[in-house]
């Protein structure tokens, strides 16, 4: 063995000496995998943070949408890759944290098969009701579901999502009983709950605030541990009365496992810049995001959170794994 | 005269600062990624979204507009002269604009597509300059029970599109209606005919079987044999003829109309416009019997009908922020990203914004028809490459285009066995249009009845008796007795008397 290799050896075992600290990264072109289709939040953001990361490292990196299963066969490639930094996934909450557990065989292990690098951005959720429902606020919202129990249906983006499960949270605290009716996206179900078909919905903030400001939907509580600043006259829900509810979504960075500490963190680190940019951060907003960019630590800590706090909930709806 | 000065001003607005010059090379990309087989334009404006973000919102939304109205039109291309739709838009082209290249009259077929598209897109533009809040309303009133019938009305005049023998028709529609039953049900996520296999758990794409059906059983009817005589290159008429407006003028209006309402549907697309709108055509058509073997009619009303879904998709995207196609949500999702907040504000925050995308999906028209001329003679040089180099070719494109959309190899394998399917069927003459209408429309039966039963707790009523869905319902059943030739025959009588 001669002294190149044994220095990659050396290398790729994480103990690089000093002086690759800092990483050459990247040294050919970065692949962003994206596990849904163009178009959407996912892709939004891996575009953006695309161009920025161009601009700001002088090497290509490029999107590429691989769908299927709800994000478990993009997640599933991307655990196969090397982790030298040229394969990053955007990894949606529901792939992290709702995945595993309603899947019998997701295929893959979020916290083991990848290495952490930042929860990018999130959003909240918003619980909404079409105007003829007589509550303007969540008691009377409770009070009302309590009166006509299985009477009501809400919608969602589909089985499994965060306004699913949300709303699932939401009938076990509450103890009330409505009928849950999935629709392939947030849009198809905000144009039922306008249309007067469904009576409320737990939905992403930018999908339903501009039905709110029109007023064609009433804004009972957001989803955030903070006000949104789109409605900040509208409370949280802990405000309004539930404490601990919260329900939104969330987009993390995350690589192939067992990738060296230096290169994470200079991963990280450029990551997180780009995301600051206020270029970036606006235009994230304009589609109902806040910018996030947590530490590699902090996203671990979220995954393990609300994967308990999950299970639990999918337990006791009867949704477990089939 | 509010809104003429509106409109004048928003003309003024968009057509400032080199706004030609990036109309000019959008609706070009545009038409090269329709043209493509598995190219959509859903996936254009998608990539191009990425491109406008330095832009400012006015150029961003006039590139992204060229480049769909630009990908829906250059779908027909490869199907007047291939027989593979570039996009699922254009599948309904292909039934008579081949035939018409067959004949030798490729150039003629382009100039018939140009002109049905060019007045297809103005038509659906007018409609939303003067009605877009009231058409986006009624749009509202669609919900789950009135969508099953509106795929089931699609179903029952999908019979009129099988050409000679109507059960070898409907033999193939019920295959489409199958294939669309494959993979997870909407509201339990229950895997169907999955066997236990996650890919089949994911359900058959639209897109590989369109491709295979059209694009792979193609190359293999090539290889069968030289069956098929190279197409005439004599050189047809390439400029657009008057007297095909003039001629089919009913058709126009009437696909542009129904192009348009569909287009202002959430869940409806170019896909079921085209089709709509050339099943209308041949039910109302004096010369029935040309459909399928180069009708200049049908050729027209698919074009109008899928082009004037493109405005009416944008509708309620305007004033609901409710998108009316896949491309359309694409669209608004780039609105939102530059700042732009579609929806019911928007009448009342930036009006003028509505006549500016007004003015760019005039532009966009005007720029398709400069390239419908200028290319048409390009482009017939496709036809002169000898069929045994030029299938290859195409074969490549579409492996690409049924890949590239998920990048996944089961979507190649569909791809294949489709093919594989689809040349048996032709060579026994089963029609290909009613499988891939069934496709398409059992996807929204299947969902729509589904959710309509969660939604009533199992209760099948609301189906007949909410007013709109009363209405289609009537409407169904007078468009299958009308199918049945006995009672036709009544109806018809009837009218002579009277």
């Amino acid at each position: 063995m001669n002294r190149r290799s044994l220095l990659f050896a050396a290398a790729s075992l994480g103990v690089a000496p000093a002086v690759r600290a800092q990483s050459p990264w990247p040294t050919r072109p970065t692949t962003i995998v994206v596990p849904y289709v163009p178009g959407g939040p996912s892709d939004i953001l891996a575009r953006t943070l695309a161009q920025q990361l161009n601009a700001r490292l002088g090497q290509p990196f490029v999107v590429e949408n691989r769908t299927g299963a709800n994000g478990a066969v993009a997640a599933q490639y991307v655990a196969r890759q090397p982790a030298d930094g040229a394969t990053l996934f955007i990894a949606a909450s529901g792939i992290m944290t709702i995945n595993p557990l309603l899947l019998a065989r997701a295929g893959y292990d979020p916290i083991g098969d990848f290495t952490p690098i930042t929860v990018a951005i999130s959003a909240s959720n918003l619980m909404v009701v079409n105007p003829s429902v007589p509550a303007n606020n969540l008691q009377e919202l409770i009070a009302w579901l309590r009166a006509n129990p299985d009477k009501a249906s809400y919608g969602s983006s589909g089985i499994g999502s965060s306004e699913h499960l949300g709303m699932e949270l939401f009938k076990q605290v509450t103890g009330t009983e409505m009928t849950h009716v999935p629709y392939p996206g947030g849009g198809a179900a905000t144009t039922d709950l306008v249309g007067g078909t469904l009576q409320l919905a737990l939905l992403n903030m930018a999908t339903v605030v501009p039905q709110v400001q029109a007023g064609r939907l009433r804004a009972i509580a957001v989803g955030g541990r903070t006000r949104h600043p789109l409605l900040p006259e509208v409370p949280t829900m802990v405000e309004a009365g539930l404490p601990d509810f919260t329900s939104g979504s969330w987009h993390s960075i995350v690589a192939p496992r067992g990738m060296a500490e230096p290169l994470a963190t200079r991963i990280h680190d450029a990551v997180t810049a780009a995301l600051r940019t206020p270029d970036v951060a606006q235009r994230l907003a304009a589609t109902g995001f806040l910018v996030e960019a947590s530490s590699r630590d902090g996203l671990t800590t979220t995954i393990e959170t609300e994967t308990a706090r999950w299970r639990d909930v999918v337990r006791r709806a009867g949704l477990a794994a089939g | 005269m509010d809104a003429l000065n509106n409109l004048a001003g928003g003309f003024a607005h968009v057509l400032g600062g080199g706004a030609i010059f990036h109309a000019l090379w959008a609706t070009l990309i545009g038409i090269i990624i329709g043209a493509l087989p598995g190219l959509t334009a859903t996936m254009g404006v998608a990539l191009l979204t990425t491109l406008t973000f330095g832009m400012g919102p006015d150029k961003a939304m006039l590139v992204l507009i060229c480049v769909y109205v630009g990908a829906i039109y250059g779908g027909s291309r490869s199907a007047i002269l291939l027989n593979i739709p570039g996009t699922p838009a254009s599948a309904a082209s292909t039934l008579d604009g081949f035939p018409l290249a067959r004949q030798g009259l490729a150039g003629r077929a382009m100039g018939i597509s140009t002109t049905g598209s060019w007045f297809g897109t103005l038509f659906g533009t007018l409609i939303l300059a003067l009605f877009a809040p009231s058409f986006g309303e009624f749009a509202l009133q669609f919900g789950s029970y009135e969508m099953f019938w509106v795929a089931l009305f699609g179903i029952v005049i999908a019979g009129s599109l099988s050409g000679g023998d109507a059960l070898k028709g409907y033999i193939a529609g019920f295959i489409g209606l199958f294939v669309a039953t494959i993979g997870q049900e909407t509201n339990h996520a229950y895997p169907r005919f999955a066997f236990g296999n996650g890919d089949l758990a994911g359900g058959l794409g639209l897109l590989p079987v369109l491709v295979g059906v059209f694009g792979v059983a193609e190359v293999l009817s090539a290889m069968r044999g030289p069956a098929v005589k190279a197409v005439s290159s004599k050189i047809d008429s390439v400029i657009p003829r008057i007297r095909d407006v003039t001629q089919y003028w009913k058709t126009i209006l009437r696909s542009g109309a129904l192009g348009t309402f569909i287009g202002a549907m959430p869940g409806l697309g170019e896909d079921i416009a085209a089709w709509t709108s050339y099943a209308a055509a041949k039910r109302a058509s004096k010369e029935r019997e040309k459909y399928g073997k180069g009708s200049i009619e049908g050729l027209m009303a698919a074009e109008t009908g899928e082009s004037a879904c493109v405005p009416g998709a944008i509708i309620p995207v305007l004033t609901l922020a409710v998108p009316g196609s896949a491309p359309a949500a694409v669209l608004m999702a780039a609105m939102m990203i530059h700042g732009l907040n579609p929806g019911p504000m928007l009448a009342i925050t930036a009006p003028e914004f509505i006549y500016q995308i007004v003015a760019m999906l005039v532009v966009a028209d005007m720029v398709k028809m400069f390239y419908g001329l200028v290319l048409v003679r390009p482009l017939l040089w496709i036809l002169l490459i000898p069929r045994s180099r030029l299938m290859p070719i195409v074969f490549v494109l579409c492996t690409v285009g049924a890949f590239a959309i998920t990048s996944r190899l089961f979507d190649i394998w569909v791809m294949l066995g489709a093919g594989l399917l689809g040349f048996v069927l032709r060579e026994f003459r089963f029609p290909m249009a009613p499988l891939v209408l069934g496709i398409v429309l059992g996807d929204l039966l299947d969902k729509n009845l589904l959710r309509g039963l969660v939604l009533s707790g199992g209760d099948l009523t609301p189906f007949f008796t909410r007013p709109i869905s009363m209405g289609l319902c009537a409407l169904t059943l007078l468009a299958a007795a009308w199918s049945i030739p006995g009672l036709s025959g009544i109806f018809r009588r009837k009218r002579a008397v009277a």
